[in-house]
């Protein structure tokens, strides 16, 4: 386009030098520590990764970067401390899938998961494995879903934690296979794979990281992943679309957040740069060794993504007919 | 031999001077964090965790689990001396420690829980290294109904600890009822908050165990206590156990450590049911029962060496599994999981010189606590001998840290303060506290268990019979309660006879 008259070159020009203004704040930052607040304690998967964003970070811009674990309350804690934070993008959220579940699980949430966000970037998904316990003797998805048929009981499936993304699995993978099975809730995920591996629960649904050592062990029977396809370095191990079709995958997933109203041209630096961060070797290695995928999406994908990831979940929750709290 | 050839595989990675280094810090961390009371090693340990991201993984478990174990040692410290109990197992040292000290014993009671800690955690040790592989399985074999079995049989263990087992029971029945509020595991309903978001996921056991022990008895004492008679001289030879004491010590501590050594492997249980357990033992052994709670020197001697010996024996399912029994060893695995090592059955195999590196430094580690704390002791003695109008207002200040330490709320401050009243007005009515303490701590456990046991059989109560352990557990149960209930009636109808015999003269 050629500009030659004044007066459209004043029209051009007018958000151009909106644009500068921006330009100047984006300049600025960062220029004093960087907080990440994590609704997880020290040492899972949603810490891990907020600690290679934030190292990664600090390294880049050359400011201090601080890590601040608040688990509690589903993760609504820290969630809410970051939606009330000034939106300039040194208080920054790293959320995992219950920022999008949780508006299925409680009545009233003290934060809009939409409306107080600003989405940066989405760290990565993870899908879950179908595990039997040791002594259960089927080899295969069909073959547990026989076995089940034959149990005038049903079998019992393990879940981790009431309300987690393990938990919708489980429900979604009932409503889906019609197996008649019965959820025995844990406080956690390590007591449901214990009492998994002492054969006192048939199955589970389980996170890679915690699963693949007791399967090469032979401690627990893989049964099948639920990615669409097979997992790249577990090709020995079916999809459950192999047998149930279209299965719907549902993901876990970590992701960054800002508050409401953060400059969009320091949403888009942060998105950059953590993608380049996660696609780095240790980024690839921490997602590889916690069985995720890394993703390289824009902000304005992840938000679109977060809005329909709350959508699945209110789906699944009201198919398994989940009481609020 | 196949033992001898892997300790020597650990020694070569344990004996190089970085290991020793972090051990040392480990353990030295525990000790301090075990004296104060309330700042536990799960305070510690995630405190810390962010700084193992910069240094090795061997070392960084090393210290992590030196500072776990370390913090047993000097949990009782402050118990013992102050009637201030950081955990549930170090309610346990008040019950008996707190009448020696009392009494003058303070340095021969400090002695006795360092010896006693360092007979447990080896004893703890020798399982950890020649059976690992086997108990890890053996913990496995109980389910559900094991656990419930395993829980009544406590909570019937927690009703002698009282006198009157009538009380006792009252108060395990009260801390029961304490231990349904928060939220349901089962269902995710929130029990008896009554809207404050504070209590969902239930009271604090740090705030209980320190309001009804600590808080309580300096309401009692701030009127009464002459601490003139506390102050006494400490030489060496005041400190050390008489030839009785030893006596009387010595058999508690070897059954201490193997009642520790078994609950430690089972997931979940852990360290403090393991030293009510092994109190419960002893006074049920004793010919004497009637000196518990009044400074019987097995009552300290016991708990103490199963508290360390189950404090060991956890790695047991932590480190052959993957799977950990407690928030603590969860973030201690977070450790191993950060520098990219997974726990879990391989780990000995791929990786022998960190496994058995790290059995060799828990060795190193132990002998090193009980080089810290013996001359330690005279020093927490001397605290008895600062005046009780001093003394009282730096207590109420380090529960409140401990309390608030926690989990950084304010809430549990005012609850803190509002057990303590009712602490002191049970006291004064003498029932005692330790039952309702258990009674809170294996309520959830009890609860949960009997619901996933009763979910697994499709609601058949027949499950607790129909399966061998949980069988056997309940048989001896019932036993203990026949037990209670006929040497109740027979001391009443003794001192029936005796009353009838002095209203006669």
């Amino acid at each position: 386009m050629r500009l030659n008259s004044p007066c459209l070159l004043l029209v051009a020009a007018a958000p151009l030098s909106l644009m500068l203004g921006s330009m100047a704040v984006a300049d600025d930052y960062p220029s004093k520590p960087i907080t990440f607040i994590v609704g997880a304690s020290a040492g899972g998967t949603t810490d891990a990764l907020a600690r290679e964003v934030a190292e990664g970070l600090a390294q880049k811009y050359d400011v201090p970067t601080v890590v601040d674990n608040r688990p509690g309350a589903g993760a609504n804690i820290a969630a809410e401390a970051v939606a009330n934070a000034a939106p300039d993008g040194y208080t920054l959220l790293v959320a995992y899938t219950s920022h999008t579940l949780n508006a299925s699980l409680f009545h009233q949430l003290p934060y809009d998961p939409v409306e107080d966000f600003s989405p940066i970037s989405l760290l990565g998904e993870v899908s879950s494995i179908l595990l039997s316990r040791p002594d259960l003797e089927v080899d295969s998805l069909q073959g547990l879903l026989d076995y089940a048929t034959e149990q005038p009981d049903g079998i019992t499936f393990g879940v981790g934690g009431l309300g987690s993304s393990l938990h919708m699995e489980t429900l979604k993978f009932m409503q889906e296979s019609d197996v008649l099975g019965y959820e025995i809730p844990y406080n956690g995920t390590a007591p449901a794979m214990a009492d998994l591996i002492g054969s006192h629960v048939d199955v589970m649904f389980a996170p890679f990281a915690a699963a693949m050592p007791l399967v090469e062990s032979g401690d627990a029977n893989a049964i099948a992943v639920t990615s669409p396809e097979r997992m790249p370095n577990l090709d020995d191990i079916p999809s459950i679309n192999e047998t149930l079709g279209d299965y719907p995958t549902t993901y876990g997933w970590f992701g960054l957040l800002g508050p409401a109203g953060m400059d969009s041209s320091i949403v888009e630096r942060l998105n950059a740069d953590v993608t380049e961060i996660m696609q780095g070797e240790s980024g690839a290695n921490l997602l590889e060794r916690e069985g995720a995928e890394p993703i390289d999406i824009s902000a304005e994908e992840f938000a679109a993504f977060i809005i329909e990831d709350i959508e699945r979940w209110q789906a699944i929750a009201e198919a398994g007919s989940i009481e609020k709290q | 031999m196949d033992v001898i050839a892997n300790l020597g595989i650990g020694l070569q990675a344990a004996l190089t001077p970085t290991m020793l280094w972090y051990c040392f810090i480990g353990v030295l961390l525990g000790t301090f964090i075990g004296v104060l009371p309330g700042i536990g090693p799960l305070a510690a340990i995630s405190l810390l965790l962010p700084i193992t991201y910069y240094i090795g993984a061997d070392v960084a478990i090393v210290m992590l689990a030196g500072v776990y174990y370390g913090a047993q040692y000097g949990g009782s410290t402050a118990a013992i001396l102050l009637r201030l109990p950081g955990t549930a197992s170090s309610a346990v040292a008040c019950l008996d420690g707190n009448p020696m000290a009392r009494n003058g014993r303070a340095g021969v009671a400090l002695f006795i829980t360092t010896i006693a800690s360092f007979a447990g955690a080896i004893t703890g040790l020798i399982i950890l290294i020649f059976f690992s592989p086997y108990i890890a399985k053996l913990g496995l074999k109980f389910g559900s109904a094991e656990y419930f079995a395993l829980m009544l049989l406590g909570l019937v263990a927690a009703c002698t600890f009282s006198d009157s087992p009538l009380k006792g029971g009252a108060m395990v029945v009260l801390g029961l009822l304490l231990s349904m509020v928060g939220t349901d595991v089962n269902t995710g309903v929130i029990r008896y908050t009554f809207g404050f978001s504070e209590l969902s996921s239930g009271l604090s056991l740090v705030a209980l165990a320190m309001g009804i022990f600590g808080v309580a008895d300096i309401i009692r004492n701030i009127n009464t206590i002459d601490t003139s008679q506390l102050s006494q001289r400490f030489t060496l030879r005041s400190m050390l156990p008489n030839r009785e004491e030893w006596r009387r010590s010595l058999p508690s501590m070897a059954r201490g450590s193997a009642i520790g050594s078994f609950f430690g492997t089972l997931p979940g249980t852990g360290a403090s049911i393991s030293s009510f357990m092994s109190y419960a033992t002893e006074k049920k052994l004793s010919r004497h029962p009637e000196r518990f709670g009044h400074g019987a020197i097995e009552g300290v001697a016991a708990p103490e060496a199963a508290n360390n010996a189950s404090a060991q024996t956890a790695f047991v399912p932590t480190l052959t599994l993957g799977i950990p029994g407690d928030i603590t060893m969860a973030l201690i695995l977070g450790a191993l999981i950060i520098h990219g090592i997974t726990p879990g059955p391989q780990l000995i195999t791929a990786q022998p010189e960190l496994f058995w590196g790290l059995i060799v430094s828990f060795i190193i580690g132990n002998i090193l606590l009980v080089v810290f704390n013996i001359p330690m002791i005279g020093l927490w003695v001397s605290m008895l001998k600062i005046p009780y109008r001093l003394l009282y207002p730096t207590i109420l200040v380090f529960i409140s840290v401990g309390v608030f330490s926690v989990s950084n709320s304010t809430f549990d401050i005012y609850t803190v303060v509002a057990i303590g009243v009712l602490g002191y007005l049970l006291s004064t009515l003498r029932f005692d506290p330790a039952p309702l303490l258990l009674g809170f701590i294996l309520g959830p456990l009890m609860e949960e268990h009997f619901r996933r046991a009763m979910l697994l059989s499709r609601g058949n109560l027949g499950t607790f019979i129909d399966r061998p352990i949980s069988f056997s557990i309940l048989i001896i149960t019932a036993l203990a309660i026949g037990f209670i209930m006929t040497s109740s009636v027979r001391r009443r109808l003794k001192a029936n006879k005796t009353d009838k015999a002095s209203h006669a003269n």
